[in-house]
């Protein structure tokens, strides 16, 4: 359907008269809040204390902040935009060496800048104040105050009254054990009053008060936040919260404070306080939360399965390329959290996609930190019967999961698809670890237990694609006895180092246990280390194993005094080269177990340990030192903190990251977590009321946020202190809502937006001026975020008619590149490039869709963007009911977003599309459609360009599909089964159960059974022979039963014995006479014994095979073709194009897909561009009705392309085309 | 006529030639196969460059308006042409030639970009 104007836009645009209108503007992709900021500067000293920043009269946005130490001086930064707050600029003001606290400033009477700030000297304070012009330039400066033997002191802030003029700055300190909060005004900023203390009721005088704020309001009350130390713990740790206090009178009354937040333990508090006023009645609370450590566990906002889950990690680890932790519960999921932003990501179990095994969903299944994960990848295996053999990676950054099942676990449906391993009895993996250096996932399995221990260890490349993958085995050691090996069953742990040609494994327990080091690259042992052989060695074994530099680390298990080990408590040190072993034993705490567990190597060579009793601990084995990280030496902690079992560290950012039975924490080796957050305020029956507090800035050391609303927008913009290792740094954001780049369009450059039927996104282009400011790395631009990849950007067109300005939307778009060149002597414009959103779809692999069964295309595209996009279907999809529609089978799997809609919109003669407002759509490609607009002169036609140079000779398009159902097919006979065996003279009479495949899922029809080899004997001669028959018995045509029957002859073998006994007895005849003896009793027990041989030897092997036709499903192809027999005449040759289609079942679906493209085959024979003035009407997929400039007919065109440029021209009149329209298109008639 | 002012120097001497001042119509035209189709983009003073021609000019209205050309800012310019308009104007260009031996200025040529104009 075509684009209805408003009828004076239509009537205007029917002209030739045009007074043209642009609108650009630009907007974040998504929300901007929380911010993720940039750095105001680039400066590697110390920024802190930003003060809450103002809005100047002349429009400026001003404020300062604390720099330094550098070397050992302080300034104050003075920042200041333009008036157009486009870009800011920095004023230094250098200070004494003085610690310079806090800073806050107003605007002066006369547009001057007052700052006050605090400079402390020991116990000695420092109030003083300057005046700088807005521009930076300074007036003049004084010490206001010097307040001496203070142990504490916070602030100041400072105002201007509005109503009177007058200036107030409050500041709080210790006085005696109390706290108090203190004013001194001014009436004109150079003489200030003495001190007096505000009379506050609701507070604990022994409180400390700190980090004082103070706002006026429209009303003309003062508000006063500030915040609140309620208690301190035993180990010095603060309970702070947010509290307020209004004034009604210009500061000379105070109201009771209230409390703001409610913070209860001291490892999460509130500090920090700024309000804003953003509008009468509303505002802004920004406060800092604090925390000892980050939490994320089943309380975490996406934890799956919620507050009922179980959080028990049992492993864990820190991707460091991506940013991302892994940790695998005890039950069902894997959880991704962001450490930049300490949010759940994604997660995986058996519900999701791609989901876990249902195996995982069994409910006594248990992984016992056997698995070693590293990377994007995620190991799960486990020795959980009836799985033992069984485990999943999972791909965190492409989100698949792959399955290595060693064997077949019929009761799970689960077949084996791993080549080159083999089972014992009891064989069970025990052990996995991830080999990123060389792509591999290891195993480590044990056999046999008692009977036939051994331990084998190999891996599966992880570039192995499958479907089977080839297990590589490495070691085979059976030198290890049944005690070791329970040892490594539950608590056993393998690591390979590649860089040492390393393998190691370690078991703990209640007996002997042992660790073994083999050389990886042979699977050779090197050694072996348990009491017996080194009395030094801890009897019962190692938690965890660490190799560096020759020597193995591993905690001792469990201390004993027994076995002479009664000094044995720690860290042992096995030298592998001299064999000695060593301890270290933990400074920080005196016990017996110190439980030292799985090991992190630090850049700087330390081991990070975790420690079920004690936390982290941290080991230097160059000094031999150590430190711990627990509720005892971080306040503030939660004492959950304290079991540890798995460590992971950040170096970047210097965290480190735990794994315990409580999810996943992190503490900062450089302090405590802070992240600002804001709630709206809202003023109402003589009080302000706050909302939840949301994060207003994405990191979490990001802190003491002020920020200030635009007087005209209200939009916000802040500045806070982001903390990176040891550095502070000031990073600003905004949140500009739309920001209309309408006035930086450059003259002279096209504003050009191009829309296809191709399928391609919707392209837009255009150049704006200040590129300067909108450079993403100029730092002190205030601008340079808006025109981010990804970003937004809204375009409509229109005209002026009337004084009245009339818009037709031109779409909305994303960013997807700029640029910007900064030559000598030219003006920086930058150039930006955009698409509609179907660019990000291109890239959007869909592992596997929902499966389609008899839906309609319409509602399977609907389906699709629903399932994997933010659109809905009400206010983001108007998705036609496609002409001809039929249902359609089908699911996708690996396959592009954009390339599903594609190939239905492809199937039924349609093309996709994104409409001007921005909906997805799509629209029929076809000679009959109803025309759009009619052109009834030339008036408006440019130039017009017959081109058919694009278009190939296709006379012929074929269309191969498949019929919807399946058609049995039986295929050639084949060798289906062999069956091998032994028959002998004790008889035998055995059914064998023959299955045509090893999944047994092979239907066999017409079985015949060939006999390659059998036994025949004398015996079985006379006993009447084997006897072999093949029974067609099973229906479901999966197996047959060959009956194989050889006659007993022990029977004859009990008679002849008997007789051969009996004939013993028999006397041979002697001839006296002759002297000749007739053996006839030799000769008769001499035949019986020939008959007992010929019935023992009768045995011998047997060897069939089954021979059937395989019975199989196949879809029939269905084809059909179209034929261009006008051209096949013309050129005498027929070029066809085969195309299959797995969305056609019938032959008349082949037909209309056929037709259809020899349509657009014989269309783009037809093709010509048209230039004309643009008329905002006009669409892609439009057919447009022209008048042929030369003969004056009609000739209608479908569009299949459309560029529109506008051109806003150079200052003065020139002759050139402003607004044109650019037209591809097919002749129709 | 009072003279006029740039920034905060009022000139000692307003130049000999001056164009008036009047907003500029930006249009655009092109010939289509049977018509003509015009683009007005609508009138105003942005990007107007206005030229002030000076033939003699006394070295300390020189220093005085050089110091404005130097600083390389926008500033307030007031014609006191009669209507009442003041503008926001970027001095763009300031060039003269030396008068005989003295330090006077002859041929002075000052051009101004138009920014915007100042709304009262």
């Amino acid at each position: 359907m075509s684009l209805t104007l408003d009828a004076t836009l239509q009537a205007n645009q029917d002209g030739l008269e045009r007074h043209p209108i642009v609108d650009i503007t630009a907007q974040a992709a998504t929300t901007a809040i929380p911010f993720y900021g940039s750095l105001l500067t680039s400066e590697t000293v110390n920024e802190k204390s930003p003060a809450p920043p103002i809005n100047h009269s002349s429009g400026r946005i001003c404020g300062a902040y604390v720099y330094g130490p550098d070397g050992s001086a302080y300034s104050l930064k003075y920042i200041y935009s333009d008036v157009n707050r486009s870009y800011y600029t920095t004023a230094t003001f250098a200070l004494g060496t003085y610690n310079a606290i806090g800073v806050s400033l107003c605007e002066l009477v006369d547009g001057n800048i007052g700052l006050v700030w605090l400079e402390q000297n020991g116990t000695t304070y420092y109030l003083k104040q300057r005046i700088i012009t807005v521009a930076g330039t300074a007036v003049s400066n004084a010490t206001i105050a010097t307040l001496s033997s203070l142990s504490f002191m916070s602030g100041p802030a400072l105002i201007r009254d509005a109503e009177t003029n007058g200036y107030t700055l409050i500041y709080t300190k210790i006085s005696g054990s109390d706290y108090y909060a203190y004013k001194r005004t001014s009436t004109d900023f150079a003489t200030w009053a003495s001190e007096s203390q505000l009379s506050i009721a609701g507070l604990t005088s022994t409180w400390k008060l700190f980090d004082p704020d103070l706002k006026q309001v429209t009303n003309y009350d003062y508000v006063l936040s500030f915040a609140v130390v309620e208690s301190v713990g035993p180990n010095g740790e603060e309970l702070s919260n947010i509290y307020q206090s209004i004034s009604t009178d210009g500061g000379a009354n105070w109201g009771t404070a209230t409390k703001i937040t409610n913070y209860t333990q001291y490892s999460e508090i509130a500090t920090h306080p700024v309000f804003v006023e953003k509008e009468e009645n509303s505002g802004y609370l920004v406060i800092n939360e604090k925390k000892a450590a980050l939490y994320c566990n089943y309380l975490t906002s996406g934890w799956p399965g919620g507050a009922t889950a179980y959080d028990k990690v049992q492993s864990m680890h820190f991707d460091s390329t991506n940013g991302k932790i892994y940790a695998l519960m005890d039950v069902k999921t894997v959880v991704q959290i962001d450490v930049s932003t300490w949010t759940i990501t994604n997660s995986w179990s058996t519900s999701t996609t791609p989901a876990l095994h249902s195996f995982f969903d069994y409910s006594s299944i248990y992984f016992w930190r056997m698995n070693h994960s590293a990377g994007q990848y995620v190991v799960i295996g486990t020795h959980t019967s009836p799985a033992t053999n069984f485990c999943q990676l999972i791909d965190g950054e492409n989100n698949t999961i792959t399955t290595y099942a060693f064997e077949n676990i019929e009761s799970y449906s689960v077949t084996a698809n791993v080549s080159g391993w083999s089972s014992t009895a009891n064989t069970a993996m025990q052990g996995t670890f991830i080999d990123l250096t060389n792509n591999r996932i290891w195993f480590m399995f044990s056999d046999g237990s008692t009977f036939y221990p051994q331990i084998r260890i190999g891996y599966i490349s992880l570039t192995d694609s499958g479907p089977t993958y080839e297990y590589h085995e490495v070691v085979t050691d059976s030198d290890i006895n049944d005690n070791e090996l329970t040892g490594l069953n539950r608590y056993g742990e393998i690591k390979v180092y590649p860089s040492d040609d390393l393998i190691i494994i370690n078991g703990y327990g209640s007996y002997e246990r042992s660790l073994a080091i083999y050389t990886l690259s042979t699977g050779v042992r090197q050694k072996k280390y348990k009491y017996s052989d080194y009395p030094q060695f801890p009897y019962y074994g190692v938690i965890g194993n660490h190799y560096k530099g020759g020597k193995v680390y591993g905690g001792v298990y469990q201390y004993t005094s027994l076995y002479g080990q009664e000094n044995i408590r720690g860290l042992v040190i096995i030298d592998t080269e001299t064999d000695i072993i060593t301890y270290s034993r933990p400074s920080y705490a005196t016990l017996d177990d110190y439980k030292l567990g799985r090991f992190h190597e630090m850049a700087d060579g330390r081991f990070l340990i975790a420690s079920s009793v004690s936390g982290v601990v941290i080991y230097d084995p160059v000094a031999d030192t150590w430190e711990a990280y627990n509720s005892t030496t971080i306040p503030g902690l939660n004492t959950d903190f304290n079991s540890i079992y798995l460590v992971d560290y950040d170096e970047t950012n210097d965290l480190i990251f735990c794994g315990g039975d409580s999810g996943v924490d992190a503490i900062s080796v450089d302090g405590n977590f802070e992240q600002a957050q804001y709630s709206v305020a809202t003023y109402a029956g003589g009080a302000w009321s706050y909302g939840t507090a949301s994060n207003l800035v994405s990191g979490v050391v990001d802190y003491d946020a002020s920020i200030v609303c635009d007087p005209t927008s209200y939009g916000i913009t802040a500045f806070w202190v982001n903390r990176n290792g040891t550095e502070y740094s000031i990073k600003t954001g905004s949140d500009t809502g739309e920001f209309s780049l309408k006035d930086y369009i450059v003259r002279g450059k096209a504003i050009s937006i191009t829309r296809s039927i191709d399928g391609n996104p919707n392209q837009l282009s255009f150049t704006l001026s200040h590129g300067h400011l909108f450079d993403p790395f100029n730092n002190t631009s205030a601008w340079r975020s808006i025109l981010d990849k990804g970003n937004k950007v809204k375009v409509r067109f229109g005209e002026l008619i009337s004084d009245t300005e009339y818009w037709q939307d031109q779409g909305t778009f994303h960013i997807t590149s700029k640029k910007l060149q900064y030559k000598k002597g030219q003006y920086p414009t930058i150039q930006i490039k955009a698409q509609d959103i179907r660019y990000l779809w291109k890239d959007m692999n869909i592992v596997a869709t929902d499966y389609y069964d008899g839906q309609q295309p319409d509602d399977v595209i609907e389906d699709l963007l629903t399932d994997n996009t933010s659109l809905t279907v009400l206010s983001d999809m108007s998705v036609p009911t496609f002409d001809s529609a039929v249902e359609v089978d089908i699911q996708w799997t690996n396959t592009g977003l954009l390339d599903c809609v594609q190939q239905l919109c492809d199937r039924f003669g349609y093309f996709h599309r994104m409409t001007v407002d921005n909906k997805f759509s799509c629209r029929k490609i076809a000679s009959d459609n109803s025309l759009d607009h009619t052109y009834t002169n030339s008036n408006q036609i440019l130039s017009v360009s017959p081109d058919d140079s694009f278009s190939s000779f296709t006379n012929r398009v074929t269309v191969e599909g498949a019929e919807r159902d399946y058609s049995e097919v039986l295929y050639t006979e084949e060798r289906v089964a062999t069956l091998n065996g032994t028959v002998g003279w004790w008889g035998f009479d055995k059914d064998f159960t023959i299955y045509y495949s090893t999944d047994q899922s092979k239907r066999v029809r017409y079985p015949r059974l060939k006999v390659i080899e059998t036994t025949t004997s004398i015996g079985f001669e006379l006993a009447g022979n084997i006897s072999e028959q093949l029974i067609d018995s099973d229906a479901t045509e999966l197996s047959c039963v060959i009956r194989v029957e050889a006659p007993s002859l022990v029977p004859y073998l009990v008679a002849f014995v008997a007789a051969k006994e009996a004939s013993s007895w028999l006397f041979d005849e002697v001839i006296p006479y002759a002297e000749i003896t007739y053996r006839i009793g030799t000769a008769i027990c001499n035949i019986l014994s020939v008959g007992i041989m010929l019935i023992l030897g009768a045995c011998g092997n047997f060897q069939y095979e089954v021979w059937g036709q395989p019975v199989g499903e196949e879809k029939r192809s269905v084809e059909a073709t179209a034929d261009d027999e006008e051209l096949q005449g013309k050129i005498g040759y027929v070029l066809e194009e085969r195309i299959e289609d797995a969305l056609c079942f019938t032959v008349a679906e082949c037909q209309q897909v056929a037709d259809h493209e020899l349509f657009i085959s014989t269309a783009q024979q037809k093709r010509l561009s048209i230039e004309k003035v643009t008329h905002l009407q006009d669409e892609e997929g439009d057919t447009i009705r022209f008048v042929h400039p030369y003969s004056n007919q009609n000739m209608d065109v479908f569009v299949t392309e459309l560029t529109r440029e506008y051109v806003i021209p150079e200052a003065g009149s020139s002759e050139e085309a402003s607004c044109t329209d650019h037209i591809e298109g097919w002749y129709l008639s | 006529m009072s003279n006029m002012v740039l920034g905060s120097y009022t000139f000692a001497a307003n130049p000999s030639n001056m164009p008036a001042i009047n907003k500029v119509l930006d249009i655009a035209y092109t010939k289509t196969y049977s018509s003509v189709a015009t683009f007005s983009w609508g009138t105003s003073y942005v990007g107007l460059e206005l030229t002030l021609k000076w033939e003699h000019m006394r070295n300390t209205q020189w220093d005085s308006l050089d110091a404005i050309y130097q600083a390389d800012a926008d500033v307030v310019f007031d014609p006191q042409d009669g209507e009442s308009k003041t503008f926001n104007v970027h001095v763009v260009s300031f060039n003269g030639d030396h008068y005989l031996d003295v330090t006077d200025r002859e041929n002075v040529v000052m051009v101004l970009l138009f920014r915007s104009e100042v709304v009262a």
